[in-house]
């Protein structure tokens, strides 16, 4: 055997084996969730509130109720801003303001979560003096908005340019073309990416710390501190006490859940359009 | 030629301002947001800059009794364990791509892929929550292993808990690899296959393919992604903060309990109490948005760049 | 022939993209009730020379254009692009019937893109007639409800053709629509063409010499981005008056 051929072998083996690697961490991971998530599931888990610390029983309703609102009214406010940014940017391709947006989105994607739950805290609850759901969802929605931009201008993009010039031609406006043809065609696509964004914020601690803040009750004023299931798991997984320790598990596993559940829609519509082009 | 607008022309024309206005304004509040997060953080954090000034930065003393703060301790953690978890996960994370690009097939490749986007999906407080339970008392262990080794009496009696810089770094490398993976994979996947095939009638083996075609091909990708995969590891927080261990001082080993810039204000933010504790940690958040936007546009530079070659 | 009566007119038009200039001061008269053929080589100005027409080159970025373009003598310059688009409809060189329409709904696109409502007799009206002037509503009076994209491509060219007309525009630019189809259907489009001028004036690009001289009643030959001849159909073919469109009419250029 040539050195050559030695290391194409050798080389062979190592990425194999770093693949290998990877896929045992990750079935460890999931698995860990799996087993200590279901282990400790029973139906005052869905349908009760916490017990104070120490005591066993009890359950996150409170918190499943608050991801939901929390996360929802964050989308509700992002989608809005996030799709016109990325019709703007879409429409604009190729003059340096939109290049500035495009740039802007992808910085703000990268800023850190704890940052802006800081900036919801200084901005939002020290102005309303008070902790609020309402300054998660906004907090939230700072990160829901940059993907949104993204993606509805990567699907825009996709939309065939034939189309949108038979609409001109026929004397349509720019907003008649963007709704009732671009964003009509690429509706999947975008539906999809906002699924996506929503399965990426529901599972977002930091920025709940400073303003959703938590509680035991079930809430649904948005104006009120409310729970939500990471920062439930958060808590409970760093108190001492092994009942919330395993109720962190328990939480996990739903939050999981309910992520993969997003995902699994976003890519079955992007399946659907992929099917449609072909 | 030139007939009177019609009630549908004029309502089609308002329609067209009102949509042109909504679109502007949002790419603007786009554009604006980040100018209210720097403006709004340096604001809130005056206290700290009033008490300390610039040597907040090289200051090792984070102390909330005397209130005495520098950022030292936390810059220095933020990137010891970022760059710590990108110097392991890299030859991973290439082995994987390279792996899936080029010696997986479509079977073995396709649930690899879905594997890897949904560890990318996990929220960070669940690696905080396996990192804790599960990781943490691994190193507790390889500590005590370690100590032993080198005969440090402090090391084993330490090892109880595990805690620490090596713990963050090893669940910060697990969590940056399925980004950083999926990102080179894409770049390799666009290398053109006449290239590839170029090189291998030509005698070449599929390594020799490897890392003289396809490598030198994604290379500034590559950066790219890493630059970005960096980003995310420094910016971190809640998986970090449940495993690092809130040490206030200056970590002097990989044992240490310690902080990042993200894991000392979610940790101590809802404790603090005197406005220059909380314009301290305000501080911190600043130091930290800061280094990340940079990061950010350093990377896209490169990617678009690699994308023009 | 009697002089005819000009419908559009173009005075001195330039265009470019960027910094490369594609055409050159071409002034055209194009004549009501006819079919005039654009011919020339690929890559003369064909199409962009059409696009000029209603307002679609300048979509594209960096590019600019200069010159007059006189619409039944109004200076279109001075009216809204949209009804400019209005006016001067346009069929393209693919079929692109809009995916998330019916049959139904593609016919009426002009109508609902530039937000005009119409009561649902009124609508039903327009679909049968416009379908019937293309000879489609016997082939899809069954599937007007079906996606527009699931006829075959011949149909969907003929959809496009009466969404088109739909809008009652008083010239029809067709950009080489029958590049990409068989000759079955290309027939069916041509001989549509004869049926069609009675109502429209029609602007054909295309680049094959007997397409052009099988259909149209005029001729325009572009080469290099200028109008080299325009004239009578029967006239060029048979006595090129420039050495360039003899030249390429006998078969010396690409």
């Amino acid at each position: 055997m040539t050195p050559r051929k030695l290391k194409n072998g050798v080389m062979g083996f190592l990425v194999a084996a770093s693949a290998v690697l990877l896929i045992t961490v990750l079935v460890v991971i999931v698995w860990h969730i799996f087993i200590s998530g279901v282990k400790y599931l029973n139906w005052d888990f869905f349908t009760k509130t916490p017990t104070p610390m120490g005591e066993s029983g009890g359950g996150v309703f409170n918190s499943i109720v608050g991801t939901f609102l929390i996360t929802l009214v964050a989308a509700a406010i992002g989608t809005p801003f996030g799709m016109f940014a990325g019709i703007y940017v879409s429409e604009h391709r190729g003059q340096r303001f939109a290049d500035i947006v495009r740039l802007c989105a992808d910085a703000l994607q990268g800023v850190p979560s704890i940052v802006i739950g800081i900036f919801g805290y200084t901005f939002l609850v020290v102005r309303f003096r008070s902790y609020s759901a309402l300054s998660a969802s906004i907090a939230l929605a700072f990160m829901f908005v940059p993907t949104t931009t993204r993606v509805t201008e990567e699907v825009l993009n996709l939309v065939p340019s034939g189309l949108k010039e038979a609409a001109f031609a026929l004397g349509a406006r720019r907003s008649s073309v963007a709704w009732n043809v671009s964003i009509k065609t690429a509706a999947a696509g975008i539906t999809s990416g906002l699924l996506t964004s929503m399965a990426r914020i529901a599972g977002e601690t930091a920025p709940l710390l400073f303003t959703a803040f938590g509680s035991r009750y079930v809430e649904w004023n948005m104006l009120r501190p409310m729970s939500a299931l990471p920062l439930q798991i958060y808590v409970n997984a760093s108190s001492p006490y092994p009942a919330l320790q395993q109720q962190a598990w328990s939480a996990a596993f739903v939050l999981v859940l309910l992520i993969l559940l997003l995902q699994y829609g976003a890519k079955h519509l992007i399946a659907r359009v992929l099917r449609v082009k072909a | 030629m030139v007939a009177q607008p019609s009630r549908s022309d004029r309502r089609e024309a308002a329609r067209e301002r009102a949509f042109t206005a909504a679109s502007l304004v949002a790419a603007v509040t786009l554009v604006a947001t980040i100018v209210l997060f720097l403006v709004q953080l340096f604001i809130t954090s005056r206290t700290s800059r009033a008490a300390f000034g610039l040597p907040f930065l090289w200051h090792s003393e984070w102390n909330p009794v005397t209130e005495k703060f520098g950022a030292l301790p936390m810059i220095v953690g933020t990137l010891v364990t970022g760059f710590g978890a990108l110097l392991i996960s890299t030859p991973f994370a290439l082995g994987i791509a390279i792996f899936l690009a080029d010696y997986a097939g479509r079977k073995v490749a396709e649930p690899v892929k879905y594997l890897i986007s949904l560890l990318g999906g996990l929220p960070s407080v669940i690696f905080g929550l396996w990192g804790l339970f599960v990781l943490v008392p691994i190193i507790g262990k390889f500590e005590v292993w370690f100590g032993k080794l080198v005969g440090s009496k402090a090391l084993v009696a330490s090892g109880t808990t595990g805690v620490g810089l090596l713990a963050a770094i090893v669940l910060l490398a697990i969590m940056i690899l399925p980004f950083s993976a999926s990102l080179i994979l894409e770049a390799l996947l666009v290398v053109p296959t006449e290239l590839k095939e170029g090189a291998l009638a030509l005698g070449a083996t599929k390594w020799d393919t490897i890392q003289n075609v396809e490598l030198p091909y994604v290379r500034r990708s590559t950066v790219g992604a890493l630059v970005l995969a960096l980003g995310r590891a420094l910016g971190e927080t809640m998986a970090v903060t449940m495993v690092i261990g809130n040490g206030m001082k200056m970590p002097t080993s990989l044992f240490d309990p310690a902080n990042t810039l993200a894991s000392a204000i979610a940790n101590q933010f809802l404790e603090a109490t005197s406005p220059i504790y909380i314009g301290s940690l305000i501080q911190l958040a600043l130091i930290l948005f800061v280094i990340a936007i940079i990061i950010n546009v350093l990377a896209r530079v490169i990617l678009r760049r690699g994308i023009q070659q | 022939m009697e002089e005819p009566v000009i419908v559009l007119e173009t005075q001195k038009i330039n265009a470019w993209f960027g910094k490369d200039q594609v055409l050159f001061d071409v002034s055209a008269r194009i004549p009501k009730n006819r079919v005039t053929a654009i011919m020339g080589p690929s890559g003369c100005g064909k199409t962009t020379f059409v696009r000029t027409l209603n307002g679609l080159h300048l979509m594209t970025p960096g590019a600019r254009s200069s010159g007059t373009v006189l619409l039944e003598g109004t200076d279109t310059s001075t009216m809204d692009i949209v009804d400019v688009r209005k006016h001067i409809g346009m069929v393209f060189q693919r079929p692109n019937p809009f995916p998330t329409m019916t049959v139904y709904e593609n016919v009426l696109a002009g109508y609902r893109l530039t937000g005009q409502r119409l009561s649902r007799e009124k609508a039903d009206q327009i679909v049968e007639a416009i379908l019937n002037k293309v000879g489609l509503w016997t082939e899809v009076q069954s599937k007007l409800f079906k996606a527009g994209t699931s006829l075959s491509g011949g149909q969907q060219q003929r959809l496009c053709i009466a969404r088109t007309i739909a809008m009652e525009p008083a010239v029809v630019l067709f950009d080489e629509p029958t590049s990409a189809l068989d000759p079955k259907s290309t027939a069916i489009i041509e001989e549509l063409l004869s049926d069609l001028k009675a109502d429209y004036s029609i602007i054909f690009v295309t680049h094959g010499l007997q397409q052009a001289a099988r259909i149209s009643d005029y001729v325009a030959f572009f080469m290099l981005g200028e109008l080299v001849e325009f004239g009578e159909t029967k006239r060029v073919f048979v006595g090129p008056q420039d050495k360039r469109t003899e030249d390429y009419l006998s078969g010396k250029y690409g």
